[in-house]
């Protein structure tokens, strides 16, 4: 058991259950405090404005929405966040610097990623491929 | 025809008169023949009686004669001879004493010789001694009247000469007596009688027919002697008794004697008498004969010509009939004839007098109208009821009153009269006539009636009138300026010099006419000589002429004079006479030199003209009033493809006939009203390219000449065909620009909209008065970030444009649009505008959006799929035995989700209904013999989400069920309702699972991915809360959810009409027919099977407050089913109707509470065999607001 995100609050902003329910299972084993997961953008942003977050995963495409106000609204406090979505190369890429998890992909490694932005190691890059088995 | 007239007799009377005339003078004849005859024949019988009568005068000269010759023979005797007297006397008295004829000798004195009268011996004496010496001296015998011998016996003496030795020796007397000639009046006349008597010279009767010898030697009677004094003859007497008679005379020639005949008058009479009577008998028998004859023929002759008479009287007679007259037949077919050819020829006549041209009309001797033909009925506008009886006076113009008289032509002058009148026509214009009348006698010869004939020489009169005004004008016209008229005959030398010329030339009128010399010294020494030459030429030739030279006027002006005019030659070539005008022309000539100055420029532009003409890019031609061209430039010609020569003079038609329909009325226009016709666009085939058709825009004008009137026409004609060609390219690109949906703009060089089509105007929302103007970037939007300016500047510089941008309307909406711009260029290549033409892409762009959109989610979708796939993997290996039990499990799931998945794409990713996805998600699991499945609910569509996330979880609890619950032994039911549910906060999405029939099952200690899946997520997916609840007799899981899980749009009905059964489907379209859009209920009584929606396999059931109150069986084709225990022919039993009435409890339920129809489905298993049944609940409602009746259709099939 990996407690890399031991005492982390992290709000799960995603509206596929199944992963949401999955990366809640995957973030809690990893000793996070799950806050959500919320499937929806205004339920997100009522989440998110907590001040006491720590870090959040945001699904970008929200139903219809995007979560690019959510995600505007993290930057600004300097929340990090990670972007795990199905969508290509569509995001606009440019002003948040938040890595992007390309789904599918293993929870696992959304924990580590939010891991290291938490513990702000390194320069991270623009946007990381997560293809890679983990 | 008709009169009584005295001079005309009828034919009887004429055929009287001619028998008369005949008979009378016949008969006159006749009689006068007659009477000749008897005349004659009384003549006759007197000239008998004369010839008788001649006939016993000859004979007595005969006798006598004969006496005579006894005489002579006696003289020759030789006793006589030789004067033997005595022996002779002897011879003598013996001889001619038997007889008792005595011969008396006597010498020349008359002395007796011899004389056997007396006695012998009786002295001698002398014996008519005058007679004697007559006979001896003439020597002819001589008869002696009557003397007696011896004073009784009567005789008469015949003596002749005794001639011896040549001279009258003594003359020898044979005397006779009278009885001698007795016999010789015994005449036979007939029946007559008659006394014949002989007297002698003396009167002396000789003899005599009768009483002879009492008669002789007596007197005639005085009257006979009167008579025999007148000679022979027929002489009318009386006798001695006093008796008419008739006397017959004759002399006889030789003795002289007289024989005179007398008839009784009465006897002749008697002759003529009876004469007459025998004529009479036979004239009257004749007549009477002759009159009947006469009759007869004189009918046959009558008749024919009564009914000849009679053929003028009877009209149209067709045929004259055959009569036995010849002539009268002739003469009746020719009259006959005649009559017809009469009426035909008043027929002629009539139509000819109407169809004339001139005026034909007659009068009475008044004048009064009695015809009038139709040409002057015409000109004068009365009709003939009007006219008629009118007298023409009244028609006459005031000025010719006077001449009225005249119309009337006069009755012993002249009958024909030949005037001119005006008349006044009923519109009240004056018309002039040249009238010729004559006078027509009727058959008596009296004038009846004037016949006119007129002609209307108002024009010529006016004409005439003109010309003379014109003369007139023309003499004051040339008085006017001062012109001269002069004249000149060369024979006499005499001139003649209007008072105008005297002015001209400064001499007095009163001088009289200059000579030839004079007028010579008059004119300028320059000028002199070439005037006299030229007359001098003149002179000889004759003809016109025309001289201008300088006069030195006596006051010692000086002025140029023209003289015109014209020398006349004589037939021997000899100048007859020459007359002229001369005008003072000084002024004018410096006007001339001006002219002529204006002339040589002008004849200079002329030629530039004509250079032009013939170089003009156009073609210019002038036609005659005929269309035959007079002129024609080049360029036309070559338009129709001929030499220019080969136009001229031939009308335009024969070079392009394809035009004159079209262009030929136009001429004509221009030629009646004078006025000229331009633009006139005309198009046809040219001989010089036929079959291709060409446009020309076309101008005529008219050429007129002095007068005003038109003599040819202009055209001016360019062929446009290219430029026609283009402006039709052009009116169409036009049309595409104002039809055509895009906004089509252009924009002047300097930026400003010059061109705003309507769908601009459409697109756009300005209007072309509100664009038209404004510059270059009012429709770009201000926070674009492009200035529009960029690329109107580009596209100034020749660059063609296109791009996808924004613009902005005028409601400040914005609209994207595909922007393609391109330069317009002249002739040149300058751009002289920017055209632009704007697409909306509004749809494209939302279609683009939506295929990203559609892409992006699918992508999404896709990745979220996988990723949930991949969760499904990570989860089903947690709890899986083994890799063939991971596998199942797993490949169970996948299939699941596909079939989620599969719904939603048949349709279009907007949803799916509840129904189907249990049934689909069911299908799998379910054992057709052996398990029932009911559900029931209303026509609800889950989004996407919500589908596949409940899909999920109904593939958990169906494999759950299969594996532990009432799907793992025969006897399960799942049963599965869903319905819309109304809270006080709204409503809500419920749906219940419940097993039945299957083994106990127990909550289970291990709660499994599928555990977490209908109890979490899937309550969390809808944002809404599950309940398991593990039930002894089976599971039930319900879940509620907002209706934020039902796709959006989903109104109750859409979810019905998908899957259900056609009928089914019917009966609800029906249902929501009647239901009608206020959406209120219907009422019961529209369930009528005769109105109802003819659907078979299918039981109806009116069900009132759940009750079946009525059911029908609607049914064509279904087997019945064989039930248990149930009869042959019940369809169904009680069983099946409990069963259906159990599956579709909750849709009553439902329908009652949500006025909403409900739809169930389920199949069970009647006794090993599948029947599936499908129903649809109405809601039905009395008073519009409860429900009170339920509609219950139920399909019933056996599942396949």
């Amino acid at each position: 058991m990996d407690l890399s995100l031991s005492g982390l609050r992290v709000l799960i902003v995603e509206d596929e259950p199944l992963l949401a329910w999955e990366l809640e299972l995957s973030l809690a084993a990893a000793g996070a405090i799950v806050i959500g997961p919320a499937s929806t953008l205004s339920l997100g942003l009522a989440l998110a404005d907590d001040e006491s977050l720590d870090a959040a995963v945001i699904d970008y495409r929200l139903g219809h929405e995007e979560a690019v106000p959510l995600a505007a609204m993290l930057y600004e406090r300097g929340t990090p966040f990670v972007i795990h979505t199905g969508h290509g190369t569509n995001a606009d890429g440019g002003w948040w610097s938040a890595p992007i998890v390309r789904k599918p992909s293993n929870p696992d490694r959304i924990v580590q990623i939010l891991a290291a932005l938490v513990r702000n190691e390194g320069a991270l890059q623009h946007s990381f491929t997560s293809n890679r088995p983990g | 025809m008709r009169r009584e007239d005295r001079r005309a007799w009828p034919l009887w009377a004429h055929l009287l008169m001619l028998c008369l005339a005949i008979l009378v003078p016949g008969i006159a004849l006749v009689t006068l023949a007659l009477w000749n005859l008897l005349s004659a024949e009384r003549s006759g019988t007197v000239m008998r009686l004369q010839q008788a009568v001649e006939h016993i005068s000859d004979s007595v000269d005969r006798e006598l004669i004969g006496i005579a010759r006894i005489g002579e023979s006696l003289a020759a005797s030789p006793l006589v001879q030789e004067a033997n007297f005595s022996t002779f006397d002897l011879t003598a008295r013996q001889f001619l004493g038997l007889q008792g004829w005595f011969v008396i000798l006597s010498d020349p004195s008359g002395q007796e010789l011899v004389n056997t009268t007396l006695p012998v011996g009786a002295a001698l004496s002398t014996s008519d001694p005058q007679r004697i010496r007559e006979v001896a001296e003439t020597g002819q015998a001589s008869i002696s009247d009557l003397f007696y011998a011896q004073g009784k016996v009567a005789l008469i003496g015949v003596s002749v000469p005794v001639i011896s030795g040549g001279r009258t020796a003594s003359v020898l007397t044979v005397a006779v007596p009278t009885e001698i000639f007795t016999p010789l009046l015994d005449q036979n006349v007939g029946d007559l009688s008659w006394v014949v008597t002989i007297a002698d010279r003396q009167g002396r009767i000789i003899a005599r027919s009768h009483q002879h010898a009492e008669s002789v030697g007596k007197i005639l009677p005085e009257a006979a002697l009167e008579q025999i004094k007148w000679g022979s003859a027929v002489r009318k007497g009386i006798d001695e008794a006093g008796t008419e008679v008739v006397r017959i005379i004759s002399r006889s020639a030789f003795a002289g004697w007289t024989v005179t005949a007398s008839i009784e008058g009465a006897q002749l009479a008697a002759i003529s008498r009876q004469g007459w009577v025998t004529f009479a008998l036979i004239a009257a028998a004749l007549s009477c004969l002759s009159i009947a004859l006469a009759y007869y023929f004189a009918r046959r002759i009558s008749e024919p010509i009564q009914l000849l008479a009679s053929v003028p009287l009877r009209e149209h007679s067709e045929r004259f009939p055959e009569t036995g007259l010849a002539e009268a037949n002739q003469v009746g077919a020719a009259l006959v004839k005649s009559l017809k050819e009469i009426e035909a020829s008043k027929e002629r006549y009539r139509t000819l007098v109407e169809a004339a041209h001139d005026i034909i009309y007659t009068t009475d001797l008044e004048g009064r109208f009695l015809s009038c033909n139709a040409a002057g009925l015409e000109a004068l506008g009365y009709s003939s009821e009007e006219l008629l009886g009118q007298p023409i006076a009244s028609l006459v113009a005031g000025a010719y009153q006077e001449k009225l008289d005249e119309l009337t032509p006069t009755r012993d002058g002249d009958a024909r009269s030949h005037i001119e009148i005006g008349v006044i026509a009923r519109s009240g214009e004056e018309r002039i006539w040249d009238v010729s009348s004559r006078l027509l006698h009727d058959g008596e010869g009296r004038p009846e009636r004037i016949l006119s004939i007129a002609r209307d020489v108002t024009e010529r009169r006016r004409a005439e009138e003109a010309l003379r005004a014109n003369e007139e004008r023309l003499r004051l016209a040339l008085a006017g300026i001062g012109a001269g008229v002069w004249e000149y005959y060369f024979d006499t030398d005499a001139r003649t010099w209007s008072p105008e010329m005297y002015e001209l030339y400064g001499l007095k009128e009163e001088d009289g006419p200059p000579g030839r010399e004079e007028i010579l010294e008059l004119i300028h020494p320059d000028d002199r000589e070439r005037i006299r030459a030229g007359a001098e030429e003149l002179i000889k030739k004759g003809g016109p002429f025309s001289a201008e030279f300088r006069v030195c006027r006596p006051d010692g002006q000086v002025v140029w004079i023209n003289s015109r005019g014209v020398i006349e030659m004589g037939p021997d070539d000899r100048p007859l006479k020459a007359r002229g005008i001369d005008q003072n022309v000084t002024a004018t000539r410096l006007a001339r030199q001006h002219r002529e100055e204006l002339l040589r420029t002008t004849a200079q532009q002329l030629n530039e003209l004509r250079s032009l003409y013939n170089s003009a890019p156009i073609g210019l031609a002038l036609v005659d009033r005929e269309f035959r061209f007079q002129r024609i430039n080049k360029v036309l010609a070559d338009y129709n493809g001929f030499p220019v020569q080969a136009h001229l003079g031939k009308p335009v038609w024969e070079f392009v006939p394809d035009l004159r329909a079209k262009a030929e009325p136009l001429f004509r226009e221009v030629l009646e009203t004078g006025e000229p016709r331009a633009a006139v666009e005309i198009s046809g085939e040219t001989k010089a390219q036929p079959g291709v058709q060409r446009i020309w825009m076309m101008q005529l004008y008219p050429l007129k000449s002095a007068d005003g009137s038109v003599t040819g026409i202009g055209i001016i004609c360019e062929d446009v065909t290219e430029r026609k060609t283009a402006e039709i390219e052009q009116a169409h690109l036009a049309a595409i620009v104002d039809s055509s949906m895009d906004a089509i703009v252009s924009w002047t060089p300097d930026g400003k909209i010059r061109s705003w089509n309507p769908g601009a105007e459409r697109m756009f929302g300005y209007t072309a008065e509100e664009a038209i103007g404004q510059q270059v970037g009012f429709l770009v939007p201000p926070d674009l970030g492009e200035t529009a300016g960029g690329f109107f500047e580009r596209a100034k510089a020749g660059e063609r444009i296109s791009m996808e941008t924004v613009r902005r309307r005028k409601d400040g909406t914005l609209i994207p649009v595909s922007v393609s711009a391109s330069p317009m260029r002249d002739a040149e290549g300058h751009i002289v505008a920017v055209s632009v033409i704007f697409r909306d892409i509004s749809e494209q762009k939302r279609r683009e959006e939506h295929t990203r959109f559609i892409m992006r989610e699918l992508s999404h979708r896709s990745k979220n799929l996988l990723a949930v796939i991949q969760a499904m993997a990570r989860q089903t290996a947690r709890t899986s035995r083994d890799l063939a039990d991971f596998q199942d499990r797993f490949t169970a799931r996948v299939r699941g989700l596909a079939q989620s998945h599969d719904l939603l794409v048949k349709r279009d990713w907007r949803g799916v209904p509840v129904a189907e996805l249990v049934r689909s998600h069911l299908e799998p699991f379910i054992d057709r013999t052996e398990h029932d499945l009911t559900l029931s609910g209303p026509g609800l569509l889950l989004n996407p989400e919500a589908a596949q996330n409940v899909g999920l979880a109904l593939h958990e609890l169906a494999t759950n069920a299969s594996k532990h619950g009432a799907l793992s032994n025969p006897r399960g039911r799942v049963d599965i309702r869903w319905s819309l549910d109304q809270r006080q906060d709204g409503p809500r999405f419920r749906i219940v699972w419940r097993e039945s029939g299957g083994p106990e099952v127990h909550e289970p200690v291990r709660r499994g991915f599928g555990d977490t899946v209908i109890r979490a997520m899937v309550a969390r997916a809808l944002d809404g809360e599950t309940k398991v609840e593990w039930r002894p007799e089976g599971l039930v899981w319900t879940l509620e959810a907002p209706t934020s899980c039902l796709a959006p749009g989903s109104s109750l009905s859409a979810g019905i009409g998908e899957g259900m059964a056609d009928n089914l489907q019917a009966i609800y379209r029906w249902w929501l027919v009647h239901r009608g859009k206020a959406g209120m209920l219907p009422p019961p009584e529209i369930v009528d099977l005769d109105t109802m929606p003819k659907v078979d396999r299918t039981v109806l059931m009116s069900l009132k407050n759940g009750t079946s109150t009525q059911s029908w069986v609607l049914n064509t084709d279904r087997e019945p089913l064989q039930l248990q225990g149930s009869d042959e022919g019940e369809l169904l039993t009680r069983s099946e109707n409990e069963l259906m009435l159990r599956c579709v409890d909750g849709c009553v339920e439902y329908a009652r509470k949500a006025h909403m129809p409900c739809y169930g489905w389920a199949r069970v298993n009647l006794d090993g065999r599948p029947v599936e049944f499908e129903r649809l609940v109405l809601p039905l409602s009395e008073d519009g607001e409860r429900v009170t009746h339920l509609l219950n259709a139920v399909v019933i099939d056996k599942a396949a």
